[in-house]
């Protein structure tokens, strides 16, 4: 694309506006008072806040942040950020009538259905505003089946032994700089539990919002599907427009047992930044999945648009037999933005298989970083792995960059990985046109057509939503 | 044609048209003029220019025009982009049908289709109604159902792919269709098939451009002129009897007239 | 002793000085600067750890612990039986190290090759040409961030340099042998040859160049080779690791390309208890074509780590790289492959593969291909496999009346021989391949392995 390539006029960031809404926070700075004082704002138990604290201390010995990623940032100042921010007027849970109604048009600007009258749609939501769950849908239908879905706080309330079991099994406080900082600071976040042999007669969902300025925002998502049991969740997140960095460090842990399935879908649109890069939300999240029983599946599929920096690693560790583990992932890079995301599958069941699909799309001055592990234990027979992992470059400044880790210490197993790397061709551009088709239309088609491999693992309603975000965050990339 | 035409009764008028790329001049002064109702043949040995004619038409961003002007339906058709070229019926048939991995050859067809309606003034169609159209017109090239979901041309057969380009015609019925050495590649069967579709889509409204390598395609699809390309220039112009003579005796009589 | 306090790179550095400071063995002056600067930036990168990104999979602690001194020449004969095995033909031209030492009585290049052999040491103190400072200067280049480069070029012996000629094409393959003599009982030497080869323009040359040593005997091996390959010339290097069981090697090989140049590289690396190769190939001008293959074979408690990097730094280059493995016994494997593509360079086409074949259990492949691209109108592709024998190709054999151990033996030849085959001199190919079934051979004890080759 020679002089084709012309910058055309950026649309808006749709979901950048700002809700005025009275707001509860606890102080700037994190010290162990700040943790005692989540602790104490959210009634928790003295085993929450043991763990908080043990946490912290942790993270207090952590010198340094990560630094083998492909990009740099300015350093965060974790004295400057406010770790706890919730509207005034809380909801009284399960009953949408009291939510604040600044909230709830809020929620409708961004189309999610948490109002009674569009239950219709079949999607539970659990909406996370800022630090905390705001409203949770359904929850009392789904209680029938003895399925929990309810926000973190009112989990830690009402099923204190889940959390006491489940809390930090996959992503333990050590794991990470970020993981250790979430567990001490963590406010909110959604909770699910699937009982034995129950089969979640819907999709699940939490929409997060940031919208408090110089918040951070730090949830944690916990799902276990008991034996037999199914579930698909769905995560979508937005953000204001602001011109600060704002950092997002979330957990999210998946627990299935024998002959459990977990599906995770995230589409992830957190405000990017502006073209020159300023602003944005730091997305660094670390997730997790844990296939504990035989025959049980993980599933991770993700749509990555949004964000300034996004730097996360979805995994399955596959400890039962016969275990599966599944990475679908899309990643566009426009603009200024950084993407350094991937997998981590680590075989050590036997005859566990993994399948990781990743489409990288880089435009403007995108940076775009599939990396990814795919380990195999000496106990892991018969495992299987294929990678396929492709990316596609639209213009001359950005990048596209792969690096697999493959690790394998058993003969019985077979890895596979493939990468590629291509560009929207003349040749399919001036196909289209020809047939009628406007470059942006092309250039959207192109490339949903590139990633349809992971668009097909979406659930129908977000599919539709990807694509379209799909095209936004490509508007003015090529002319 | 006779000089009491109207100039702005042509469909297509190519005046002096000098066309390069990467700096090396092709096309070196064409000069033809398309009546609605006609079917133009454009011959000539390989390297001559012919397909270039055609992309230029098209559009194709690889190509400089240097000198010279294309009147379209009465618009400097040079000044106007690809997607607008199409949507106001000019139609190019390629010799090298790109695959696009990934998008249905029917979302890819109904999305070109609904911005041609659009530039109509005519409604647009939604899926069922497109897919009705669709499956009339596939018909005519004789395609198999199965086509409709199949991503564009990826892991189409040769014949399949020009059949598929047929299609297109068919469902986008332009005003001025370009075949590009539409018969290259394709056995006897495809060849008539593919020659009955663009026969049956004649309009005594519309025109075509056949530009092809070889006389056979021509029994399929009877020209009203031919035209001999060689060297970036039209050497020689004449009825359909014309293709028969290149056939009888080659193309290097010809060339070597063109070189005196 | 005073050893014991001290570093391993503060031991390295202390024999650079003895060295230096041991007037009469020193080598020429301009040589020396360079020495002087390549130990001083061994000082500041020091031995790398885990830790290094690029060390993340290759523990050195041993070759550590191993405090090597600076080889002195042999003192006994070598005979030139042992040379044998690995020549193309017995009056196949031909340069000859020992221990780091050029041994002119076992080196022949006559005139007729076409090539110029030039050598900088304590005995041969001549100024050196234009061309040996340029394939110089890829050596200095790849030590600016490799501390084992680094140490190379100041500890090095010799200096030998190859000089094709512009226009000369050398059909007869120039071998290029290094032999450590050193055996278990003296103290443990590293020697560190520095090969370096200037192919002017539109010339071409064979080069086969092997590295061997005493079976059982501890010593080490840090070399460096810098090749620069002018417009239009061809080099073909085949390269042959097979160094003793208990040896340390440490290969640095960079290569710069300039325009329409083309370089084919094969490796063979069998040898070595810690075996690591890096390869950088800096595609210097347009229309470069690289084939980077490779064969690794390891066994025992060996470790065999490969890191190539190939910087496509202009438009219309294509690359290719195959690198295949067979890990057995309980040997780790590492491959690290970068293909990095500049913004200016516009029309690559790359294209990488690592397969390896896992015979043991215990054994350990990692594998790291990695893709950095910054231009768009580019063709990329890597892609890596690990696994055993295909049991399908095993049951197929077994259907056709062979058995077991023959089954393994034949799918095991064929995976090394979809490579070898890119080797164009069939002279080269033959002794290739009889390296490897031979070493097969020791690895599995299958007698039938011979016959069922070719």
């Amino acid at each position: 694309m020679n002089e084709s390539v012309n910058d055309i006029v950026n649309s808006e960031y749709k979901y950048g506006f700002v809700t005025d809404i009275e707001s509860d926070a606890v102080p700037r700075g994190l010290t162990e008072d700040t943790i005692r004082l989540i602790s104490k704002k959210k009634n928790e138990p003295s085993f929450m806040l043991e763990w908080r604290l043990k946490a912290f201390h942790h993270w207090q010995t952590l010198k340094d942040e990560p630094t083998w990623q492909n990009f740099s940032y300015p350093p965060i100042d974790y004295q400057n950020i406010i770790y706890y921010s919730a509207p005034k007027k809380k909801p009284t849970l399960n009953s949408l009538d009291e939510v604040d109604k600044e909230l709830l048009d809020t929620y409708e600007k961004l189309g999610i259905s948490i109002t009674e009258q569009k239950r219709m749609s079949g999607v539970a939501v659990d909406a996370i505003f800022d630090s905390v769950s705001v409203a949770t849908t359904f929850s009392e239908q789904l209680s029938k089946l003895g399925i929990v879905f309810c926000s973190f706080s009112e989990a830690v309330q009402k099923h204190p032994e889940l959390i006491k079991k489940y809390l930090g099994s996959v992503v333990p406080h050590t794991d990470n700089f970020f993981a250790a900082l979430n567990a001490a600071v963590f406010s909110d976040g959604s909770f699910c539990f699937i009982p034995k042999g129950v089969k979640c007669p819907m999709e699940l969902s939490t929409y997060f919002r940031i919208n408090a300025a110089e918040t951070g925002q730090f949830e944690r998502t916990l799902i276990v599907a008991e034996e037999g049991a199914t579930v698909s969740y769905l995560e979508g997140c937005t953000a204001p427009i602001r011109d600060t960095n704002q950092l997002h460090a979330a957990v999210v842990e998946l627990i299935a047992l024998d002959d459990a399935q977990i599906k995770y879908s995230t589409v992830q649109n957190w405000y990017a930044g502006d073209k020159e890069g300023r602003g944005g939300i730091y997305n660094f999240v670390t997730k997790r999945g844990k296939c504990a029983g035989k025959n049980s599946r993980i599933s991770w599929t993700q749509v990555e648009t949004g964000s300034a920096i996004t730097w996360k690693y979805p995994s399955v560790v596959l400890l039962g037999d016969n275990s599966v583990g599944e990475f679908y992932s899309v990643a566009v890079v426009n603009n200024r933005q950084i993407a350094d995301t991937g997998t981590k599958m680590l075989h050590i069941g036997k005859n566990t298989k993994s399948t990781i699909i990743s489409k990288g799309i880089s435009a403007g001055r995108g940076e775009n970083t599939y990396r990814g592990l795919v380990k195999v234990s000496p106990g892991a027979s018969n495992a299987r792995s294929y990678t396929q992992c492709d990316s596609m470059l639209l213009g001359n400044r950005c990048s596209a960059n792969t690096f697999p880790y493959i690790e394998v210490r058993n003969n019985s197993s077979s890895v596979e990985h493939e990468a590629s790397t291509s560009k929207i061709g003349e040749d399919q551009l001036f196909y289209c046109k020809q047939r009628g088709i406007d470059t942006e239309n092309a250039i959207s088609m192109i490339v949903n057509g590139f990633a349809k491999e992971v668009f097909k693992n979406l659930p129908m309603e977000f599919a539709v939503e990807a694509q379209k975000l799909l095209g936004v965050s490509l508007e003015g990339s090529v002319g | 044609m006779n000089d009491t035409q109207m100039k702005d009764e042509y469909m297509l008028e190519i005046k002096n048209l000098h066309a390069s790329v990467a700096g090396k001049e092709i096309l070196r002064g064409i000069n033809l003029t398309v009546n609605a109702g006609e079917v133009h043949a454009v011959m000539g040995p390989n390297g001559s220019g012919k397909s270039t004619l055609a992309q230029v038409l098209a559009g194709h961003p690889s190509y400089e025009i240097t000198e010279g002007e294309v009147i379209y339906k009465g618009k400097n058709l040079l000044e106007m982009p690809p997607e607008e070229r199409a949507k106001d019926g000019v139609f190019l048939a390629f010799q090298y049908p790109v695959e696009i991995p990934g998008v249905s050859n029917s979302y890819f067809l109904k999305a070109g289709l609904n911005e041609v309606r659009k530039y109509r003034g005519l409604e647009t169609l939604d899926a069922l109604q497109f897919l009705k159209l669709l499956k009339e017109k596939m018909k005519i090239v004789e395609m198999d159902p199965s086509f409709i979901n199949r991503p564009v041309n990826e892991g189409f057969s040769g014949g399949e792919k020009k059949r598929n380009e047929i299609l297109q015609m068919a469902v986008l019925e332009p005003t001025l269709a370009i075949l590009d050495e539409t018969d290259s590649g394709l056995d006897i069967d495809a060849l008539r098939i593919v020659s009955e579709g663009v026969n049956t889509l004649k309009r005594p409204d519309n025109a075509c451009i056949v530009v092809t390598h070889y006389q056979r395609l021509l029994n399929y699809i009877v020209p009203d002129f031919v035209h001999v390309l060689v060297n970036g220039r039209i050497v020689k112009s004449g009825g359909k009897e014309l293709a028969l003579e290149l056939e009888a005796n080659g193309y290097d009589q010809i060339k070597e007239a063109a070189t005196v | 002793m005073a050893e014991q306090t001290k570093t391993s790179e503060e031991h390295y550095i202390a024999s650079y000085h003895n060295r230096r400071s041991n007037g009469g063995k020193n080598a020429p002056e301009w040589l020396r600067l360079l020495q002087d600067e390549a130990i001083e930036r061994f000082q500041s990168l020091g031995f790398p750890t885990v830790k290094h990104e690029e060390w993340q999979f290759t523990n050195i602690a041993p070759f550590l612990k191993t405090a090597l001194a600076p080889s002195t020449p042999a003192a006994a004969n070598v005979r030139r039986e042992i040379l044998e095995e690995f020549l193309v033909h017995s009056d196949a031209p031909v340069i000859v190290l020992v221990d780091g030492y050029f041994e002119e009585a076992l080196s022949s290049v006559p005139d007729s090759t076409g090539i110029r052999v030039q050598r900088y040491d304590a005995v041969s103190a001549q100024q050196p040409s234009e061309q040996t400072l340029s394939a110089l200067a890829e050596i200095s280049s790849a030590s600016q961030k490799n501390p084992f480069s680094a140490l190379s070029l100041a500890l090095t012996q010799n200096v030998i340099m190859i000089d094709v000629p512009e226009g000369a094409q050398v059909s007869q393959p120039v071998h290029v042998l290094h032999l450590s003599t050193q055996t278990g009982k003296e103290a443990a030497m590293v020697s560190s040859p520095t090969l370096l080869v200037h192919a002017g323009k539109e010339s071409s040359l064979l080069l086969l160049e092997v590295f061997t040593g005493a079976a059982d005997a501890d010593y080490g091996v840090v070399s460096a080779a810098g090749v620069v390959i002018q417009e239009g010339a061809t080099v073909d290097h085949v390269r042959v690791q097979r160094e003793g069981a208990k040896a340390f090697h440490f290969g640095t090989l960079a290569v710069r390309q300039e325009r329409k140049s083309r370089y084919t590289a094969f490796s063979l690396a069998m040898g070595g208890s810690i075996a690591r190769t890096d390869v950088t190939i800096a595609i210097d001008g347009e229309d470069c074509e690289t084939m980077l293959d490779g064969l690794y074979i390891s066994a025992g408690e060996q470790l065999v780590d490969h890191h190539t990097f190939i910087d496509h730094r202009y438009p219309n280059c294509s690359s290719r790289e195959i690198f295949k493995g067979i890990v057995t016994g309980k040997s780790r494997a590492v491959f690290n492959g970068k293909i990095y593509v500049h913004h200016e360079a516009q029309g690559t086409d790359s294209k990488q593969t690592n397969k390896n074949l896992l015979l043991s259990n215990e054994a350990t492949v990692d594998t790291k291909p990695q893709l950095e691209i910054f231009a768009d109108d580019v063709k990329c592709t890597h892609g890596a496999t690990v696994g055993g024998l295909d049991p399908a190709g095993l049951f197929y054999l077994k259907s056709r009346a062979i058995d077991e151990e023959a089954a393994r033996d034949l799918l095991t030849l064929g995976f090394a021989g979809e490579v070898t085959a890119f080797i164009r001199d069939e002279s080269i190919r033959h002794l290739i391949d009889a390296l490897i079934v031979k070493q097969l051979q020791t690895m599995v004890a299958h007698t039938a392995l011979p016959e069922i080759v070719h």
